[in-house]
């Protein structure tokens, strides 16, 4: 079971999600947690717990308030270990963006729309792990 | 008076012991009969008696005057007798008798006189020459000028008695002896005499009046000099001095004519005035002729005139020396002025010194000749007597050489002036030749100027040109790139939404497919057609909503390329090959669609063509940018179907100064009016129908030409005949900038 947090201000995000990976979720194999900002996302991994659970953090960048990339050096300064993975999930496909992303420590980088596909082919090998 | 020529002659020249000349001494000798005629006639001079008072009868011949007293009459007022003096009125009586060689010969007789009287020849009356009376204030005396009284024919050796009855004129007392020589002088003369006299006294008079006139133009001469240059004063004295001279001459020459002797005597005396002034203004004008200081020496000389005139006029027994020395005084100031002048090297002072010399050497000779060979002085040539020879030049020289100076001087001023004013005239044309210079210059400068300022007006309306070219490329190029970035900005916000459309047709169409495989097969059988019918149309429109969603999320992604950061690597890169490619690869793509499609492509490319630094990928889609317009172009307008119209799309690449390249794209399409020329480079902006273009392939063309390889890209254009898209591009991109402003 692996749980992954989604950090993004569209709330949108968490029915699309739910739908796309309803067959998982039923089955039992990922399940999600959700934050629509940077502070709510650090908010929940700073209880143990929590923590521990999540697997992986899948975040876009361009939010109000912390950015997607700001969010990335927090978690990779604060909770250093276990180090989660972070994926950075952005509708800015540019390479400065990317480098920036990959800088700081970001385990892959997507562009919106997201390619579910693709997406489900990346976790994969995180679950079976 | 005969001698009167000679004596101004002397006066004027200064010689002194030509004096002796002046008047005969009277020598005594008794003749009572006359026997001889002598050359010059008979003076009647002894023989005479007197008686004072008055008796008619004293003319008869028979009257005895033995009892009268001896007495030559001829002798000056002073030397007479005192009761000769004292008598007012008296008788003179002169007893004679012809000699035989005299006898039947004509005589005349001729009475020279300071007095009144009247001629008795035995008895009976002569002449009366004024008014004899015994009342002086009456006296009127007159001068006969020996006329010639033709004496009665006598028998031989018959004693004959001349009487005269005179009366004195009391003033004659007061004067000269050298004005009133005598009292009364009688000559007896024969015909010879008579003609010879009349002849030298002819001769005389002639000299005067010539001597007279050429001292008068002389005067006028001058007179004239002076009227137009007033500045020479000399002329005004030398002309005052001739007009005196002149007055001289002419009181002289008419001095016998005058027989009122009391104007006579004025006349006299004003003659040796005038020519004594005469002297003292010519001195005056060689003062000014030679710019001598007046000094106290010329003072003197005119006190010296005054005192001199007075004594000749009044002076007894003083003859006509005062006058003399007089004029020897002015004749060495004249000489000292003319030698002071020549010592100070005016050299034209010797025409001066020159009429001395010979006015000089002429009466030397005169003198010479007067001492010792008198007779000589009474030759004739061509019947002038050689005294008048001698003493008319030496008169004129003197005065002629003054005037010649004059003239000379006045003509050598002339000469100064016409030589001046053609140096002015000559000055002038200079002055007008070199201003006329001045101002062909100016007026070239001026040309030159003007030429300077229209090719500099020129070259900053290029300028301007270029920059307001420059700052319309700008402007286009700053709305391009805002544009842009906004473009980029919507791309990006646009995104998002379009992530939920995609995604959740998507997941809707799983989810379809899981309610049909599922629940739906539970429905009871009629039910479930409606219900699968119902499934598979929401299926086939959120499939609709996929497709539209992910042209959407191209058309996107066509807008990011604008705002993509990172350029790809430039390379040098040959362009002819490079467009070669790309315009056969959109050739064979339109081929593809469309297999009725042909075009002639032609290739103009330039061998030369250096390799430019450029990003190939990015060149070459803005190369397939523009054949795609080119190809999509020609094929618009092969489809209305035109007679005799071939498709062509023709490529040039080119090298040009400044190290820049230029790649054209032209076809003979369908072409575009100006509206749509200016607006093809904005993003959006597309002329094809909805779906099949962008509206992004040029104006991304136009961001990769510009910004990404510091280029330009024009578009020419003509609405149903062709368009022509120039791309230029630096060979080095760096530099280029520059060089596009250079003017």
């Amino acid at each position: 079971m692996m749980k992954i947090l989604v950090v993004d201000d569209e709330l949108d995000v968490k029915l699309l999600f739910e739908q796309r990976f309803r067959r998982e979720i039923r089955d039992g194999l990922l399940s999600f947690a959700f934050a629509f900002s940077g502070e709510e996302a650090l908010n929940y991994l700073s209880q143990e717990q929590h923590y521990s659970e999540v697997v992986l953090i899948l975040s876009d960048i361009n939010m109000p308030g912390m950015s997607g990339l700001e969010l990335l050096r927090n978690i990779k300064v604060e909770h250093p270990i276990p180090p989660p993975t972070v994926m950075i999930i952005t509708a800015y496909g540019d390479s400065e963006s990317y480098s920036k992303a990959m800088q700081l420590g970001a385990s892959d980088f997507l562009v919106k729309p997201i390619d579910f596909t693709l997406l489900k082919q990346k976790l994969m090998p995180l679950s079976n792990s | 008076m005969p001698c009167s020529l000679p004596q101004k002659a002397l006066l004027f020249l200064l010689l002194v012991w030509a004096g002796q000349l002046a008047v005969a001494q009277p020598a005594r000798q008794p003749a009572v009969t006359l026997q001889q005629m002598p050359d010059g006639g008979i003076e009647l001079e002894k023989g005479w008696t007197f008686h004072a008072g008055d008796n008619p009868d004293w003319a008869r011949p028979d009257l005895d005057d033995s009892q009268w007293q001896p007495l030559n009459p001829t002798v000056g007022l002073e030397q007479l007798p005192p009761q000769v003096k004292q008598a007012g009125i008296g008788w003179l009586r002169l007893r004679f008798r012809l000699g035989p060689a005299l006898q039947h010969r004509a005589l005349a007789l001729s009475i020279f006189q300071y007095a009144a009287s009247e001629v008795y020849l035995n008895g009976r009356l002569l002449r009366r020459y004024g008014t004899v009376s015994a009342n002086p204030a009456l006296v009127q005396p007159y001068w006969p000028d020996g006329e010639p009284i033709e004496l009665p024919a006598s028998s031989a050796g018959a004693e004959q008695v001349l009487a005269v009855r005179f009366a004195q004129w009391a003033p004659f007392r007061a004067f000269n002896s050298f004005f009133v020589p005598m009292l009364v002088e009688a000559h007896l003369t024969g015909l010879p005499q008579l003609v010879q006299n009349f002849e030298q006294e002819a001769t005389f008079k002639t000299s005067d009046m010539l001597l007279f006139g050429a001292f008068l133009l002389l005067s006028m001469l001058h007179f004239a000099y002076y009227y137009y240059n007033s500045t020479q004063n000399a002329n005004i004295y030398f002309a005052l001095y001739t007009l005196l001279t002149a007055c001289s001459f002419c009181f002289t020459g008419f001095l016998d004519e005058i027989h009122r002797l009391n104007l006579r005597i004025v006349a006299d005396i004003l003659s040796y005035v005038c020519i004594q002034t005469g002297g003292m203004l010519a001195v005056r004008a060689l003062y000014c002729l030679f710019n001598v200081r007046i000094s106290l020496i010329y003072y003197s000389l005119w006190v010296a005139n005054v005192v001199s005139l007075l004594l000749l006029t009044f002076g007894p027994q003083l003859s006509w020396y005062p006058t003399v020395i007089f004029m020897v005084l002015v004749t060495a100031e004249q000489l000292r002025l003319t030698l002071g002048a020549l010592r100070r090297t005016k050299r034209a002072a010797g025409i001066i010194a020159a009429g001395y010399g010979v006015a000089l050497s002429l009466l030397l000779v005169f003198a010479y000749m007067a001492r010792y060979h008198a007779k000589l002085l009474h030759v004739e040539f061509l019947s002038i007597p050689l005294h008048t020879l001698l003493t008319f030049p030496a008169f004129l020289s003197p005065v002629l050489a003054i005037s010649l100076f004059l003239t000379r001087r006045f003509a050598l001023n002339g000469r100064l002036l016409a030589i001046k004013l053609d140096q002015v005239r000559r000055l002038s044309s200079q002055t007008l030749a070199q201003q006329h210079e001045k101002q062909q210059l100016l007026a070239q400068q001026n040309e030159t100027l003007e030429r300077l300022v229209q090719q500099r007006t020129a070259a900053l309306q290029q300028t301007l040109d270029n920059l307001q070219n420059t700052q319309h490329q700008l402007i286009e190029r700053e709305k391009m790139a805002s544009l842009g970035e906004l473009t980029a900005g919507i791309a990006h916000e646009i995104q998002n939404p379009l992530n939920f459309v995609n995604n959740f047709a998507d997941v809707a169409v799983e989810l379809l497919t899981e309610l049909k495989e599922g629940p739906l097969l539970t429905l009871p059988e009629a039910e479930k057609k409606t219900a699968d019918d119902l499934v598979d149309e929401l299926t086939q429109d959120l499939d609709k909503i996929t497709y539209h969603g992910h042209r959407a999320d191209s058309i996107v992604k066509g807008m990011l390329e604008h705002s993509r950061a990172n350029p790809g690597q430039r390379q040098p890169t040959d362009l002819n090959r490079l467009a070669d490619e790309y315009m056969r690869l959109s050739y064979h793509g339109l081929r593809a669609k469309d297999k009725s499609f042909n075009a002639t492509l032609t290739t103009d490319f330039d061998n030369n063509l250096k390799p430019v630094e450029v990003v190939a990928q990015d060149m070459g889609r803005v190369l397939l940018n523009l054949f795609n317009n080119a190809f999509y172009a020609v094929q618009q307008r092969q489809k209305l179907g035109q007679d005799g119209y071939r498709p062509e799309v023709c490529v040039k690449t080119q090298q040009l100064p400044h190290g820049q390249v230029a790649i054209r794209v032209k076809d003979n399409g369908t072409g575009m009016t100006d509206a749509v020329r200016q607006r093809i480079f904005q993003p959006f902006f597309t002329t094809k129908p909805t779906g099949e273009g962008t509206g992004l392939g040029l104006s991304l063309s136009y961001d990769i030409v510009t910004k990404g390889h510091n280029g330009t890209i024009t578009v020419d254009s003509k609405p149903g005949e062709y368009t022509e898209f120039t791309i230029c591009l630096p060979v080095n991109g760096e530099n280029v900038q520059a060089l596009t402003y250079a003017v």
